[in-house]
């Protein structure tokens, strides 16, 4: 199964020619399937501002908001990655926590300074990366099961590189240019998350190399067919997630100051549910990073409000599986009219 | 022009006898301050607190901060009927670090007593219990140490055969001391660790520190761990006794989600609750995604409290900034040699020790005594239980 089978395929809308682009074409029911995201967003801002007047928009709330997802955005792109042209990769969680691993190690236990140590674990992230590239695209292999398993391989490398045990006592420094220090008390980690997603959206939307990977997510053969190396595109695609997925360990290890050996894990669904619900807006039947980006957001302002509202973690649960699911099943019925 | 000369004289006389006597007054009344804060503190000091119950709290941390001394859990016996046996050593969670050492220090522990130590690396749950246990059954073992609090109940039909096997189940850390003497009919022995009294202490200082009027505390807890359940009932009677009018709030979160549902919830709290002085993370294990939301929320004044653990690579962290205000547990060896001690007196026939015995103890510590973690052996435990344990043992 190819990532591009799980989600609609591209809106017939998005390809006609013309001036004015889809919305022109597709008129209002095409402008509000793009933003039905933004507008539920919206829409939650608006219930949880009324309910909870006193704190939901406190700056200091907005900033938590903000700040509080970054790694999640950054785990959120990287899954993009691979998705943008076909591909799954279910190691990302792994190469995230082996990046923080590596640092923490070099770092903590052999007193390497954090910028050589950072680089060595960037370094492992891309190799990390290549490797899925390798196996799933050179030796032609599917890409779940690939990634399941080297995910498996990158967790035992991880509990061995930290004997099971938690690596505390980070750096200052990576904490200082990450997360302690803010602009109008956002941590800069959120910045750098933005400036990521803007970087993906402008490459993917504006230059060939984003239609080339384009044409690739939508149809290999065509693709193929179209002369574009499909080959060196989906290894590309794991190499850069795999090295957003470093970063994002990066921005992990700068938040907690530690690098707990099983605590990346448990980010990998949050940010792959970010990237579906996020195929359903801005360009929808597609998988984008602005909606990426957006999709995170309104889950983690939906379960922000649940948390002011003093609603219970199992509620907060619904919440994410709802909305995941209710956005894509929303996204299917729009593509069928 | 001479009377002129005796007034302007007079005057200074009066005004000089009028400083002294200020200075005096002064001096006297910061003296009775002196002598009143060494001995009982006035109402002001005091703030909510009764005299009675503010000289307890200072005696509990005092009692609870001080380096323990060795109480031998039980009479002398002779551990060389052991020697040959085997034992199979399955951590909680290998990646809780406490737990892991105390697991790796049990084997280390055993082979020093001339038994075989196998230990188990797992990553939790009974699906990383379930393949240890049949392991240590299939392999005829002669006793299985379960570290850590580990359920029996949640593997039963292990636990059953194993015990129907001949092997010796001892289970470290099951239940509390204050539980009493029940033990699970499951396992053959239990080490009951004071994790309620522990807990108490660590909030006696949270108490202290904000005493000068009630507070709201926010408590992060992990339900489906039995301790934290019982240190959650702890820390309520606690400030039930001491700060009756303290507002405690808290969240459950499962240990699986610590690394990404810690930090948003504590978040929330915060900005929800801006009155909220104390955060209490129950286990250490918490604490560093609890302290990013600390750091997040620009609040220098708020500090975590609790922090079950003992581990001393978050005790170090404390003078550099991490707001962890206390933090108390066991340490690690010391509590290897009491699990030790209940299996060898399993498997030699000498008899366990009753459940509701403590029989390691826990220290608190804070930013007085954080220190000692390095200054002192064993964690700031002290040289002296080692030596005491193993000529309890009859080795020397």
């Amino acid at each position: 199964m190819s990532a591009t089978e799980a989600v609609p395929t591209t809106d017939e809308r998005e390809r006609r020619p013309g001036p004015g682009g889809p919305a022109a074409g597709g008129g209002f029911a095409v402008l509000a399937e793009r933003l039905a995201l933004p507008t539920a967003w919206l829409a939650v801002i608006v219930i949880y501002s009324a309910t909870t007047p006193d704190t939901f928009l406190r700056w200091s709330n907005v900033s938590n908001i903000l700040g509080s997802q970054a790694v999640l955005l950054m785990l959120a792109l990287a899954a993009l990655m691979p998705s943008l042209v076909g591909d799954f990769d279910l190691s990302l969680g792994g190469i995230m926590g082996l990046t923080a691993t590596v640092i923490a190690k070099l770092n903590i236990q052999h007193g390497v300074d954090i910028v050589t140590a950072g680089v060595a674990g960037m370094l492992v992230a891309l190799v990390a990366g290549a490797l899925n590239g390798l196996f799933v695209v050179v030796c032609d292999t599917n890409a779940l099961i690939v990634t399941l398993g080297m995910g498996s391989v990158f967790t035992g490398v991880i509990f061995w590189l930290t004997e099971n045990n938690t690596l505390i006592g980070i750096d200052p420094a990576l904490s200082q240019w990450t997360f302690t220090t803010g602009l109008a008390t956002i941590p800069l980690e959120f910045f750098y998350g933005v400036g990521v997603m803007l970087l993906i959206w402008y490459v993917t939307s504006f230059t060939p190399l984003g239609l080339r990977a384009l044409f690739v997510g939508q149809s290999r053969e065509v693709a193929r067919l179209s002369g574009i190396r499909v080959a060196r595109i989906r290894i590309g695609g794991f190499i850069l997630g795999g090295f957003i997925a470093g970063l994002a360990g990066v921005l992990f290890l700068g938040t907690t100051g530690s690098a707990d050996p099983t605590a990346t894990a448990p980010y990998l669904l949050p940010a792959y549910a970010a990237v579906f619900l996020g195929a359903t807006s801005i360009k929808p039947g597609r998988f984008n990073a602005i909606g990426t980006g957006v999709a995170v957001y309104f889950l983690a302002t939906g379960v922000n409000g649940l948390q002011l509202l003093g609603a219970k973690n199992y509620v907060q649960q619904l919440f994410y599986g709802a909305a995941l699911v209710a956005a894509v099943v929303l996204s299917r019925q729009l593509r069928r009219r | 022009m001479g009377s002129l000369t005796k007034r302007v004289r007079s005057t200074r006389r009066l005004t000089l006898c009028a400083i002294t006597a200020s200075v005096v007054v002064l001096s006297s009344a910061c003296t009775t301050t002196a002598s009143d804060s060494s001995g009982a503190a006035d109402s002001s000091d005091r703030g909510f607190l009764s005299a009675e119950d503010f000289a307890t709290l200072q005696d509990n941390v005092k009692k609870a901060t001080a380096r323990p001394s060795f109480v031998a859990p039980g009479p002398p016996f002779d551990a060389s009927a052991a020697k040959g046996k085997k034992v199979f050593v399955i951590p909680t969670a290998s990646q809780l670090r406490q737990c892991d050492q105390i697991a790796k220090d049990v084997v280390a522990l055993s082979q020093k007593v001339g038994m075989t130590g196998t230990y188990f690396q797992n990553s939790g749950g009974p699906a990383g219990w379930i393949p240890g246990m049949q392991q240590a059954v299939s392999q005829h073992y002669d006793a299985i140490v379960l570290v850590c609090g580990i359920d029996p109940n949640l593997m039963t039909p292990q636990v059953k055969a194993a015990t129907q096997a001949g092997i010796a189940v001892i289970d470290s850390g099951l239940g509390d001391t204050s539980d009493g003497a029940k033990s699970d009919p499951l396992v053959t022995a239990q080490t009951n660790i004071p994790n309620a009294q522990s807990i108490r202490r660590a909030m006696d200082v949270a108490i202290l520190d904000h005493r000068k009027e009630p507070f709201t505390a926010f408590l992060i807890t992990s339900n489906e761990v039995p301790s934290s359940v019982v240190m959650e009932k702890a820390i309520r009677d606690e400030f039930a006794r001491y700060c009756p009018k303290c507002v405690l709030k808290s969240t459950n979160v499962a240990v699986p989600d610590w690394g990404t549902k810690i930090q948003p919830a504590v978040s929330s709290a915060l900005v929800s609750d801006p009155d909220i002085k104390v955060v209490v993370p129950i286990y250490d294990g918490m604490s560093a995604p609890t302290a990013a939301a600390i750091r997040a929320s620009g609040r220098t004044d708020l500090k975590m409290y609790g922090c079950y653990g003992g581990t001393p690579e978050y005790i170090l962290q404390m003078p550099k900034g991490y707001p962890m205000a206390t933090n108390i547990g066991p340490s690690h060896l010391w509590r290897a040699y009491a699990v030790v001690d209940q299996m060898l007196r399993v498997l030699t026939g000498a008899g366990a020790v009753p459940a509701d015995k403590a029989q390691d103890p826990e220290r608190l510590f804070t930013m007085d005594n954080y220190q000692e973690v390095t200054s002192v052996p064993n964690d700031g435990f002290g040289a002296e239980f080692p030596a005491a344990y193993e000529k309890l043992w009859g080795l020397s």
